[in-house]
Protein backbone atom coordinates (compact mmCIF):
# COMPACT_ATOMS: atom_id res chain seq x y z
CA UNK A 1 0.00 0.00 0.00
CA UNK A 2 1.64 3.35 -0.78
CA UNK A 3 2.67 5.77 1.69
CA UNK A 4 2.12 8.73 -0.77
CA UNK A 5 -1.49 8.11 -0.09
CA UNK A 6 -3.11 10.95 1.82
CA UNK A 7 -5.75 9.45 4.22
CA UNK A 8 -8.85 10.40 1.58
CA UNK A 9 -6.72 8.32 -1.20
CA UNK A 10 -6.91 5.40 0.64
CA UNK A 11 -10.53 5.52 1.86
CA UNK A 12 -11.56 6.15 -1.86
CA UNK A 13 -9.39 3.31 -3.27
CA UNK A 14 -10.82 0.91 -0.58
CA UNK A 15 -13.83 1.97 -1.36
CA UNK A 16 -13.32 0.90 -5.28
CA UNK A 17 -11.78 -2.40 -4.07
CA UNK A 18 -15.19 -3.27 -1.78
CA UNK A 19 -17.42 -2.59 -4.42
CA UNK A 20 -15.50 -4.69 -7.07
CA UNK A 21 -15.72 -7.58 -3.33
CA UNK A 22 -19.26 -6.62 -4.03
CA UNK A 23 -19.64 -7.61 -7.36
CA UNK A 24 -17.73 -10.51 -7.44
CA UNK A 25 -19.04 -12.18 -4.64
CA UNK A 26 -22.62 -10.95 -6.46
CA UNK A 27 -21.71 -12.57 -9.66
CA UNK A 28 -20.40 -15.92 -7.58
CA UNK A 29 -23.54 -16.62 -6.04
CA UNK A 30 -25.75 -15.86 -9.10
CA UNK A 31 -23.55 -18.53 -10.61
CA UNK A 32 -24.17 -20.93 -7.73
CA UNK A 33 -27.75 -20.61 -8.44
CA UNK A 34 -27.87 -20.83 -11.95
CA UNK A 35 -26.16 -23.92 -11.49
CA UNK A 36 -28.43 -25.05 -9.20
CA UNK A 37 -31.39 -24.40 -11.61
CA UNK A 38 -29.68 -26.06 -14.43
CA UNK A 39 -29.42 -29.21 -12.30
CA UNK A 40 -33.08 -29.05 -11.12
CA UNK A 41 -34.43 -28.45 -14.45
CA UNK A 42 -32.53 -31.09 -16.13
CA UNK A 43 -33.36 -33.75 -13.19
CA UNK A 44 -36.86 -33.18 -13.52
CA UNK A 45 -38.66 -36.56 -15.54
CA UNK A 46 -40.02 -34.59 -18.01
CA UNK A 47 -36.83 -32.76 -19.31
CA UNK A 48 -34.32 -35.09 -18.34
CA UNK A 49 -35.84 -36.99 -21.64
CA UNK A 50 -35.23 -35.06 -24.32
CA UNK A 51 -37.37 -36.64 -27.30
CA UNK A 52 -39.74 -34.04 -25.13
CA UNK A 53 -38.74 -31.55 -27.52
CA UNK A 54 -39.74 -34.00 -30.67
CA UNK A 55 -43.12 -34.55 -28.72
CA UNK A 56 -43.31 -37.51 -27.59
CA UNK A 57 -44.14 -39.03 -23.92
CA UNK A 58 -41.71 -38.78 -21.20
CA UNK A 59 -40.29 -41.35 -19.88
CA UNK A 60 -41.48 -42.17 -16.05
CA UNK A 61 -39.32 -43.90 -13.53
CA UNK A 62 -41.23 -47.30 -12.60
CA UNK A 63 -41.31 -46.29 -8.82
CA UNK A 64 -43.73 -43.46 -10.25
CA UNK A 65 -46.36 -45.38 -11.47
CA UNK A 66 -48.97 -46.65 -9.30
CA UNK B 1 1.45 -3.47 -32.47
CA UNK B 2 2.43 -0.45 -29.98
CA UNK B 3 0.33 -1.30 -27.10
CA UNK B 4 -0.05 1.17 -24.04
CA UNK B 5 2.37 -0.43 -21.41
CA UNK B 6 0.92 -0.03 -18.13
CA UNK B 7 1.40 3.76 -16.58
CA UNK B 8 1.52 2.95 -12.72
CA UNK B 9 2.42 0.45 -9.93
CA UNK B 10 -0.41 -0.46 -7.11
CA UNK B 11 2.25 1.85 -4.94
CA UNK B 12 2.24 4.80 -6.74
CA UNK B 13 -1.20 4.59 -8.50
CA UNK B 14 -3.60 7.65 -8.22
CA UNK B 15 -6.52 6.85 -6.68
CA UNK B 16 -8.77 7.43 -9.91
CA UNK B 17 -7.10 4.73 -11.74
CA UNK B 18 -8.16 1.88 -9.89
CA UNK B 19 -10.93 -0.28 -11.49
CA UNK B 20 -14.58 -0.52 -10.39
CA UNK B 21 -17.16 -2.99 -11.34
CA UNK B 22 -18.39 -0.72 -13.65
CA UNK B 23 -15.12 -0.67 -15.43
CA UNK B 24 -14.98 -4.12 -15.98
CA UNK B 25 -18.47 -3.93 -17.19
CA UNK B 26 -17.59 -1.45 -19.27
CA UNK B 27 -15.39 -3.80 -21.17
CA UNK B 28 -18.09 -6.11 -21.80
CA UNK B 29 -19.28 -3.39 -24.13
CA UNK B 30 -23.00 -3.68 -22.99
CA UNK B 31 -24.22 -1.50 -25.92
CA UNK B 32 -23.38 -4.25 -28.05
CA UNK B 33 -24.60 -6.64 -25.94
CA UNK B 34 -28.25 -5.22 -26.36
CA UNK B 35 -28.46 -6.21 -30.16
CA UNK B 36 -26.86 -9.39 -29.64
CA UNK B 37 -29.42 -10.54 -26.97
CA UNK B 38 -32.23 -9.33 -28.93
CA UNK B 39 -32.05 -11.10 -32.10
CA UNK B 40 -30.38 -14.48 -30.25
CA UNK B 41 -34.01 -13.94 -28.48
CA UNK B 42 -36.15 -13.49 -31.66
CA UNK B 43 -34.50 -16.26 -32.95
CA UNK B 44 -35.58 -18.48 -30.15
CA UNK B 45 -39.11 -17.26 -30.20
CA UNK B 46 -39.24 -18.56 -33.64
CA UNK B 47 -37.73 -21.46 -33.81
CA UNK B 48 -40.10 -24.53 -33.59
CA UNK B 49 -40.53 -26.01 -30.14
CA UNK B 50 -40.01 -25.96 -26.77
CA UNK B 51 -37.31 -25.02 -23.99
CA UNK B 52 -37.39 -24.48 -19.93
CA UNK B 53 -38.12 -20.94 -19.37
CA UNK B 54 -34.64 -21.78 -17.39
CA UNK B 55 -32.87 -23.18 -19.84
CA UNK B 56 -34.02 -20.20 -21.91
CA UNK B 57 -32.85 -17.69 -19.47
CA UNK B 58 -29.75 -19.53 -19.21
CA UNK B 59 -29.09 -20.00 -23.07
CA UNK B 60 -29.71 -15.84 -23.65
CA UNK B 61 -27.66 -15.21 -20.72
CA UNK B 62 -24.49 -17.56 -22.11
CA UNK B 63 -25.15 -15.30 -25.83
CA UNK B 64 -24.95 -11.89 -23.48
CA UNK B 65 -21.80 -13.15 -21.59
CA UNK B 66 -20.10 -14.88 -24.96
CA UNK B 67 -20.76 -10.88 -26.58
CA UNK B 68 -19.33 -9.94 -23.78
CA UNK B 69 -15.85 -11.98 -23.59
CA UNK B 70 -15.69 -11.18 -27.60
CA UNK B 71 -15.85 -7.31 -26.42
CA UNK B 72 -13.46 -7.52 -23.99
CA UNK B 73 -11.29 -8.97 -26.00
CA UNK B 74 -11.28 -6.96 -28.66
CA UNK B 75 -10.99 -3.79 -26.39
CA UNK B 76 -7.45 -5.76 -24.70
CA UNK B 77 -6.08 -5.99 -28.57
CA UNK B 78 -7.12 -2.42 -29.67
CA UNK B 79 -6.36 -0.62 -26.54
CA UNK B 80 -3.72 1.01 -28.44
CA UNK B 81 -5.76 2.22 -31.71
CA UNK B 82 -8.73 3.29 -29.16
CA UNK B 83 -6.70 5.31 -26.87
CA UNK B 84 -6.12 7.08 -30.11
CA UNK B 85 -10.29 7.44 -31.00
CA UNK B 86 -12.33 10.32 -28.91
CA UNK B 87 -14.79 8.06 -29.08
CA UNK B 88 -12.66 5.14 -27.61
CA UNK B 89 -10.48 7.07 -25.50
CA UNK B 90 -12.03 6.98 -22.05
CA UNK B 91 -12.52 2.87 -22.16
CA UNK B 92 -11.36 1.20 -19.37
CA UNK B 93 -8.10 0.05 -20.99
CA UNK B 94 -6.28 3.23 -22.52
CA UNK B 95 -7.36 4.89 -19.54
CA UNK B 96 -5.23 2.87 -17.20
CA UNK B 97 -8.11 1.55 -14.92
CA UNK B 98 -7.39 -2.10 -15.72
CA UNK B 99 -4.49 -3.78 -17.15
CA UNK B 100 -3.79 -5.40 -20.50
CA UNK B 101 -3.50 -9.15 -18.57
CA UNK B 102 -6.56 -8.66 -16.54
CA UNK B 103 -8.31 -8.13 -19.40
CA UNK B 104 -7.39 -10.79 -21.41
CA UNK B 105 -7.59 -13.14 -18.52
CA UNK B 106 -11.24 -11.79 -18.05
CA UNK B 107 -12.26 -12.13 -21.51
CA UNK B 108 -11.08 -15.94 -21.99
CA UNK B 109 -12.71 -16.63 -18.52
CA UNK B 110 -16.24 -15.70 -19.30
CA UNK B 111 -15.57 -17.06 -23.20
CA UNK B 112 -14.82 -20.36 -21.90
CA UNK B 113 -17.34 -20.18 -19.10
CA UNK B 114 -20.42 -19.00 -21.81
CA UNK B 115 -19.67 -21.67 -23.95
CA UNK B 116 -19.28 -24.61 -21.56
CA UNK B 117 -22.61 -23.45 -19.36
CA UNK B 118 -24.07 -23.25 -22.62
CA UNK B 119 -23.09 -27.09 -23.46
CA UNK B 120 -24.48 -27.95 -20.24
CA UNK B 121 -27.61 -26.52 -19.75
CA UNK B 122 -29.16 -26.37 -23.78
CA UNK B 123 -27.17 -28.47 -26.29
CA UNK B 124 -23.89 -29.03 -27.45
CA UNK B 125 -24.78 -27.82 -31.42
CA UNK B 126 -25.35 -23.84 -29.36
CA UNK B 127 -22.40 -24.07 -27.56
CA UNK B 128 -20.06 -24.86 -30.68
CA UNK B 129 -22.00 -21.97 -32.56
CA UNK B 130 -21.31 -20.38 -29.63
CA UNK B 131 -17.63 -20.95 -29.43
CA UNK B 132 -17.42 -20.04 -33.52
CA UNK B 133 -19.31 -16.66 -33.01
CA UNK B 134 -16.47 -15.78 -29.97
CA UNK B 135 -13.34 -17.44 -32.36
CA UNK B 136 -14.30 -15.41 -35.43
CA UNK B 137 -15.20 -12.03 -33.95
CA UNK B 138 -11.97 -12.04 -31.41
CA UNK B 139 -9.59 -13.98 -34.07
CA UNK B 140 -11.01 -13.46 -37.94
CA UNK B 141 -12.21 -9.82 -37.48
CA UNK B 142 -10.29 -8.43 -34.38
CA UNK B 143 -7.04 -9.76 -35.09
CA UNK B 144 -6.49 -10.64 -38.57
CA UNK B 145 -8.73 -8.76 -40.87
CA UNK B 146 -10.16 -5.32 -38.61
CA UNK B 147 -6.63 -3.54 -39.62
CA UNK B 148 -5.74 -4.81 -42.79
CA UNK B 149 -9.01 -4.62 -45.47
CA UNK B 150 -11.58 -1.65 -45.66
CA UNK B 151 -13.91 -4.99 -45.79
CA UNK B 152 -13.37 -5.25 -42.29
CA UNK B 153 -17.22 -4.75 -41.65
CA UNK B 154 -18.19 -6.72 -44.00
CA UNK B 155 -16.46 -9.86 -42.13
CA UNK B 156 -17.15 -8.68 -38.75
CA UNK B 157 -20.84 -8.73 -39.47
CA UNK B 158 -20.90 -11.84 -39.35
CA UNK B 159 -19.54 -12.17 -35.77
CA UNK B 160 -22.81 -10.33 -35.06
CA UNK B 161 -24.93 -12.64 -36.90
CA UNK B 162 -24.14 -15.81 -35.14
CA UNK B 163 -26.12 -15.42 -31.92
CA UNK B 164 -29.73 -15.90 -34.23
CA UNK B 165 -27.74 -19.64 -34.92
CA UNK B 166 -26.99 -20.10 -31.16
CA UNK B 167 -30.99 -18.97 -30.05
CA UNK B 168 -32.10 -21.52 -32.79
CA UNK B 169 -29.77 -24.22 -31.82
CA UNK B 170 -30.21 -23.81 -28.46
CA UNK B 171 -34.09 -24.52 -29.07
CA UNK B 172 -33.65 -26.97 -31.80
CA UNK B 173 -30.52 -28.93 -31.33
CA UNK B 174 -29.44 -28.00 -34.72
CA UNK B 175 -29.46 -25.41 -37.49
CA UNK B 176 -32.02 -25.24 -40.77
CA UNK B 177 -32.42 -22.86 -43.20
CA UNK B 178 -34.28 -19.72 -41.44
CA UNK B 179 -31.96 -19.14 -39.26
CA UNK B 180 -29.48 -19.17 -41.98
CA UNK B 181 -32.00 -16.31 -43.67
CA UNK B 182 -31.82 -14.64 -40.18
CA UNK B 183 -27.57 -14.64 -40.40
CA UNK B 184 -27.97 -12.94 -43.99
CA UNK B 185 -30.41 -10.45 -43.19
CA UNK B 186 -28.03 -9.38 -40.05
CA UNK B 187 -24.86 -9.70 -42.08
CA UNK B 188 -25.99 -7.73 -45.12
CA UNK B 189 -27.09 -4.92 -42.53
CA UNK B 190 -24.05 -4.04 -40.89
CA UNK B 191 -22.12 -2.66 -43.62
CA UNK B 192 -25.04 0.20 -44.43
CA UNK B 193 -25.19 0.51 -40.97
CA UNK B 194 -21.40 0.59 -39.97
CA UNK B 195 -20.70 2.47 -43.25
CA UNK B 196 -23.13 5.13 -42.57
CA UNK B 197 -21.69 5.78 -39.41
CA UNK B 198 -17.79 5.74 -40.71
CA UNK B 199 -18.93 8.06 -43.38
CA UNK B 200 -19.68 11.01 -40.09
CA UNK B 201 -17.18 8.99 -37.87
CA UNK B 202 -14.46 8.89 -40.86
CA UNK B 203 -11.90 11.27 -39.46
CA UNK B 204 -12.13 9.84 -35.76
CA UNK B 205 -11.31 6.08 -37.80
CA UNK B 206 -8.39 8.11 -40.08
CA UNK B 207 -6.63 9.10 -37.07
CA UNK B 208 -6.08 5.68 -35.35
CA UNK B 209 -5.26 4.33 -39.11
CA UNK B 210 -8.12 2.16 -39.31
CA UNK B 211 -8.94 1.02 -42.33
CA UNK B 212 -12.53 1.90 -43.12
CA UNK B 213 -13.98 2.26 -46.60
CA UNK B 214 -14.42 6.09 -46.33
CA UNK B 215 -10.90 6.32 -44.97
CA UNK B 216 -9.00 3.79 -47.80
CA UNK B 217 -11.70 4.55 -50.50
CA UNK B 218 -13.38 8.14 -50.13
CA UNK B 219 -16.88 8.70 -49.16
CA UNK B 220 -18.46 8.30 -52.91
CA UNK B 221 -17.15 4.69 -53.28
CA UNK B 222 -18.44 3.82 -49.66
CA UNK B 223 -21.92 5.68 -50.81
CA UNK B 224 -22.23 2.82 -53.60
CA UNK B 225 -21.17 -0.16 -51.37
CA UNK B 226 -24.01 1.31 -48.63
CA UNK B 227 -26.79 1.40 -51.95
CA UNK B 228 -25.72 -2.12 -53.60
CA UNK B 229 -25.51 -3.67 -49.45
CA UNK B 230 -29.02 -1.99 -48.90
CA UNK B 231 -30.39 -3.97 -52.38
CA UNK B 232 -29.47 -7.10 -51.07
CA UNK B 233 -30.45 -6.44 -47.86
CA UNK B 234 -34.22 -6.22 -49.16
CA UNK B 235 -34.68 -9.06 -51.10
CA UNK B 236 -33.17 -11.15 -48.74
CA UNK B 237 -35.43 -10.04 -45.71
CA UNK B 238 -38.18 -10.35 -47.65
CA UNK B 239 -36.82 -14.30 -48.91
CA UNK B 240 -38.17 -15.80 -45.93
CA UNK B 241 -41.60 -15.06 -46.73
CA UNK B 242 -41.33 -16.06 -50.31
CA UNK B 243 -39.71 -19.35 -49.39
CA UNK B 244 -42.86 -19.98 -47.10
CA UNK B 245 -41.31 -20.05 -44.24
CA UNK B 246 -42.73 -17.19 -42.23
CA UNK B 247 -46.37 -15.03 -42.66
CA UNK B 248 -46.91 -12.02 -44.09
CA UNK B 249 -47.32 -10.48 -40.99
CA UNK B 250 -43.52 -10.84 -41.22
CA UNK B 251 -43.16 -10.25 -45.25
CA UNK B 252 -45.32 -6.98 -45.03
CA UNK B 253 -42.94 -5.58 -42.43
CA UNK B 254 -39.94 -6.81 -44.38
CA UNK B 255 -41.30 -5.06 -47.08
CA UNK B 256 -42.33 -1.73 -45.69
CA UNK B 257 -38.93 -1.47 -43.89
CA UNK B 258 -37.29 -2.39 -46.64
CA UNK B 259 -38.70 0.27 -48.81
CA UNK B 260 -37.78 2.92 -46.34
CA UNK B 261 -34.02 1.37 -45.68
CA UNK B 262 -33.44 1.53 -49.97
CA UNK B 263 -35.28 5.62 -49.90
CA UNK B 264 -32.46 6.45 -46.98
CA UNK B 265 -29.75 4.53 -48.67
CA UNK B 266 -30.92 5.84 -51.76
CA UNK B 267 -30.57 9.76 -50.10
CA UNK B 268 -27.36 8.64 -48.82
CA UNK B 269 -26.00 7.76 -52.31
CA UNK B 270 -26.91 10.81 -53.97
CA UNK B 271 -25.90 12.94 -51.05
CA UNK B 272 -21.77 14.92 -51.56
CA UNK B 273 -21.66 16.01 -48.01
CA UNK B 274 -18.25 16.09 -46.84
CA UNK B 275 -18.02 17.21 -43.26
CA UNK B 276 -19.64 15.71 -40.39
CA UNK B 277 -22.20 18.43 -39.52
CA UNK B 278 -23.84 18.18 -42.94
CA UNK B 279 -24.54 14.58 -43.24
CA UNK B 280 -28.34 14.63 -42.14
CA UNK B 281 -29.19 11.62 -44.14
CA UNK B 282 -26.49 9.76 -42.95
CA UNK B 283 -27.45 10.01 -39.79
CA UNK B 284 -30.77 9.17 -40.14
CA UNK B 285 -29.62 6.13 -42.24
CA UNK B 286 -27.24 4.43 -38.97
CA UNK B 287 -30.41 5.42 -36.88
CA UNK B 288 -33.51 4.00 -38.72
CA UNK B 289 -30.71 0.82 -39.61
CA UNK B 290 -31.27 0.10 -35.61
CA UNK B 291 -35.11 0.75 -36.16
CA UNK B 292 -34.93 -1.44 -39.25
CA UNK B 293 -33.41 -4.64 -37.59
CA UNK B 294 -35.08 -4.47 -34.16
CA UNK B 295 -38.72 -4.03 -36.14
CA UNK B 296 -38.52 -7.03 -38.50
CA UNK B 297 -36.67 -9.32 -35.47
CA UNK B 298 -40.28 -7.97 -33.79
CA UNK B 299 -42.16 -8.71 -36.39
CA UNK B 300 -40.74 -12.00 -36.94
CA UNK B 301 -42.15 -13.27 -33.52
CA UNK B 302 -44.96 -11.89 -33.66
CA UNK B 303 -45.77 -13.46 -36.82
CA UNK B 304 -44.49 -17.14 -35.95
CA UNK B 305 -46.65 -16.99 -32.97
CA UNK B 306 -49.67 -16.12 -35.29
CA UNK B 307 -48.59 -19.26 -37.02
CA UNK B 308 -48.40 -21.28 -34.44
Amino acid sequence: MSVDWTPVERAAFEARRKSRNRALGLVLGALVMLFFGITIVKMAPEFANSKLLQGEQPVVPSDHKS
Amino acid sequence: MNRPTVPFSVDTAPVATFAEWRDYFALLKPRVMTLVIFTALCSMFAAPGTIHPFLGFTAILCVAVAAGASGALNQWYEADIDALMKRTANRPLPMGKIELHEALAFGVALAVGSVAIMGLATNWVAAFWLAVSVLYYVVVYTVWLKRRTPQNIVIGGAAGAFPVIVGWAAVTGDTSLLPWLLFSIIFLWTPPHFWALALFMEADYSKAGVPMLPVTHGSANTRRQILAYSALLVPVSIAPTLLGLTGWIYGGAAAFLGAIFMVLAFQVFRSRAEVAAEMIVEKKLFKFSLVYLAALFGALVVDRWVMV
